[in-house]
């Protein structure tokens, strides 16, 4: 069973990634952007992303582990000193973003959303 | 006899020419009708030039048009097949495409594409762009010595043109850090490369490409198989995976399996000796480095090795860059050596032994004076050529003829099987370079699955030899030129230039040259462009449309230069060799 992990923001995000990253599980990150109090996200790409990428995480290792990773606000994102955009291991330019942490697959943007795609990235071996 | 081949192929085009525009619901407008009617006055290159036109434009119909074209090639049947694909250019030219009924057959698949690379890639996923039902199929077979291999995407991407270009990049930046000082910087620590963050760097890059080619597969729906095709019988291919192996069926193969290095015949050689599919992976430093041949890849190779700070020596057996511009193959081998790259001329290897301390002992002998030495070196790189990799694919059984290691094919990139065909590097006689692979590969889906007529033209392709002092070049060499055209009727305008930006850092501009081929008389049409000096191919692809479009020595020297660049010295030629007059400049601004 894959575990989920869900983190609000770059030092949470930074903390658990170092928690993860020692071991030999394959870490995928989502990046999306944050939810109101209602649970609705500003950024309509990763509304359409997250049913998605979870209907398609049952796909990924079972020893894997999944990240949620929510941004933050929209001004804070649109930020370009935000530090999620700055940070070197994710380089973030596009909400949402699906990646395997510090490997080459990413998926970005509405590619995020595409059942074939989401399913292809959590069942990639290299 | 060739003036009735002709008038018959004229009127057949035109016939199916009018049944397209008449017969699709693409509407032609009075200009493409004009156009018809001016025809029959029309030379035959006029005419291919229409038909090019035109083919574009019928691009954008509906498929009603393709079944009307279909019908309609029942006319052109009377026309004589292929025989000699390359002894008439222009007849091969006023062939008129064959239309086969490629799509929706009982078989699994349309098309299937037999290599992932450059051609492969382009073609599969122009031809599902169309409405075909492709299957694409890659595999790397582990070098012998390291074992080395790699993803999708071919020799460009992952142990070609983009690993070369980001080591040549990593060279040039070191040097551009010596430089620095010399304009003010403050650069205090000796700076050291560190190969294995270079190669990391370099890998890290090569990965996400072959991840961003798998996901465009996937969302174009390419099916991508990871086996190794081999043909059961024209339409049957068994591909050979990790998993096991499967058959498909297609109505059509494109056979783009591309090349890979040669290995010498000598003792030691694949079990010492690495290739360029091993270097740009290679997890120990490459050290003192023998580098036998100097093509293109073995002359980039040691560029930039020794750029690294390594010391590549380079073997070379006859002449420097064959098939191109030997002039200019001179000075940029000349060009490496002031830079302290060693050349052994005239000189085979003979053997490769291992010591015990893991050094490499290569003996080897000058094939003039038949003397014999021996050198100690930490690797030893072959880059004697490529072979086509027809092995696998079991041709005698469907009997597509190959010539050496290479797939002979005519103009429409058609093998002499009616639906197999090849494209890339893996053709006979062809450039072998990513951009023809790619544009050959998608002319012919295209020709194949969009009712297309437009061919690939491998003329006046321009190409780049990323040495330290990079050379390149597009149209005829000098040697070519006098060849086709006589020495009394090529004229040539050259000259050496200094760079504005070598001054400060007192760069040697020794080998900074350039040459325009041209006509004699008449409208001096320019056949051929060479330029060695920075940044080379930025400056020859804009000067490559040029050439295309009918460039002029007039032209060039009433083009305004742009100041101060290094691209504007063509526009400042005007010193011809017959002249005899000095190619050097007087002063630094004449």
């Amino acid at each position: 069973m894959v575990v989920t992990h869900n983190v609000k923001g770059y030092e949470e995000f930074s903390k658990k990634m170092e928690e993860l990253e020692n071991g030999n599980e394959a870490v995928h990150v989502l990046f999306s952007g944050g939810k109101d109090e209602n649970g609705q996200s500003w950024c309509p790409y990763c509304v359409k992303a997250e049913p998605v990428i979870h209907d398609a995480l049952k796909k990924a290792p079972g020893n894997s582990h999944f990240v949620h990773v929510d941004v933050g606000e929209r001004s804070y994102w649109k930020d370009l000193n935000c530090p999620f955009r700055k940070d070197p291991n994710t380089h973030l330019i596009f909400l949402p973003t699906l990646l395997r942490w510090k490997q080459p697959q990413r998926l970005d943007g509405e590619r995020c959303s595409n059942q074939d795609l989401v399913e292809m990235m959590f069942e990639d071996e290299d | 006899m060739s003036l009735t081949l002709w008038s018959s192929r004229c009127s057949v085009t035109f016939v199916r020419q009018c049944s397209t525009i008449f017969t699709s619901n693409f509407c032609p407008g009075p200009v493409s009708v004009s156009g018809i009617l001016q025809h029959n006055s029309h030379s035959p290159h006029q005419l291919l030039h229409h038909q090019r036109t035109m083919s574009s434009a019928a691009l954008g119909r509906q498929d009603g048009g393709t079944q009307s074209r279909g019908s309609t090639s029942g006319a052109a049947s009377g026309v004589p097949p292929f025989k000699h694909p390359h002894c008439d250019r222009q007849a091969m030219y006023a062939q008129p495409v064959r239309q086969i009924r490629n799509k929706g057959g009982s078989y699994d698949y349309d098309l299937v594409v037999i290599g992932g690379g450059s051609a492969g890639l382009a073609c599969a996923k122009e031809a599902v762009l169309n409405g075909a039902r492709v299957a694409c199929l890659d595999y790397v077979k582990p070098t012998p010595t390291l074992g080395t291999k790699w993803g999708v995407g071919g020799t460009c991407v992952n142990v070609g043109c983009i690993p070369k270009k980001l080591m040549h990049q990593a060279s040039l930046l070191g040097e551009a850090v010596h430089e620095a000082a010399a304009y003010g910087w403050n650069v205090n620590e000796k700076i050291k490369p560190d190969w294995h963050k270079l190669v990391q760097s370099v890998q890290n890059h090569i990965k996400s490409v072959n991840w961003v080619t798998r996901v465009d597969l996937r969302d174009k729906k390419v099916e991508y198989i990871n086996g190794l095709g081999s043909f059961v019988d024209t339409h049957t291919l068994v591909a050979k995976m990790k998993s096991g192996e499967r058959t498909l069926t297609a109505q059509t193969f494109v056979i783009a399996v591309g090349g890979r290095p040669r290995y010498p015949g000598i003792p030691g050689a694949v079990e010492y000796g690495i290739t360029s599919d091993d270097l740009f992976s290679l997890e120990r430093e490459p050290g003192k480095t023998l580098v036998v041949g100097a093509g293109y890849i073995g002359l980039e190779c040691a560029g930039f090795l020794k750029g690294l700070g390594y010391e590549p020596t380079v073997m070379v057996r006859s002449i420097v860059l064959r098939g191109f511009d030997q002039q200019m193959a001179e000075l940029v081998a000349s060009s490496m050596e002031e830079r302290g790259i060693p050349f052994l001329r005239k000189t085979v290897p003979l053997s490769v032994e291992k010591q015990d301390d893991g050094k490499l002992l290569v003996k080897y002998q000058n094939v003039e004076t038949g003397e014999e030495g021996q050198e100690l070196y930490d690797t030893v790189l072959w880059a004697i050529g490529r072979k086509g990799l027809i092995e696998d694919l079991n041709l005698p059984k469907v009997g597509v003829k190959v010539q050496k290691d290479k797939i002979p094919v005519d103009t429409l990139e058609a093998t002499n099987v009616a639906n197999i065909f090849a494209v890339g590097d893996i053709i006979y006689g062809k450039p072998e370079l990513t951009p023809v692979a790619i544009l050959a590969g998608r002319l012919l889906a295209r020709r194949l699955y969009a009712g297309s007529e437009q061919r690939m033209d491998y003329q006046d392709v321009a190409t780049t030899v990323f040495t330290p002092l990079e050379y390149a070049c597009v149209g005829l060499s000098e040697e070519d030129a006098v060849k086709k055209y006589g020495a009394d009727e090529i004229e040539v305008f050259h000259g050496y230039y200094k760079p504005t930006e070598f001054f400060i850092p007192q760069k040697s501009v020794r080998y900074c040259y350039l040459k325009a081929v041209a006509e004699r008389h008449g409208d001096q049409r320019v056949y051929g462009l060479h330029y060695i000096g920075p940044v080379a191919g930025e400056v020859i692809q804009g000067f490559a449309a040029a050439l295309k479009s009918g460039l002029t020595i007039n032209t060039l020297i009433n083009t305004v230069g742009i100041h101060p660049t290094t691209a504007e010295e063509f526009t400042r030629l005007n010193i011809t060799k017959r002249s005899g007059a000095d190619p050097t400049p007087a002063t630094c601004c004449s």
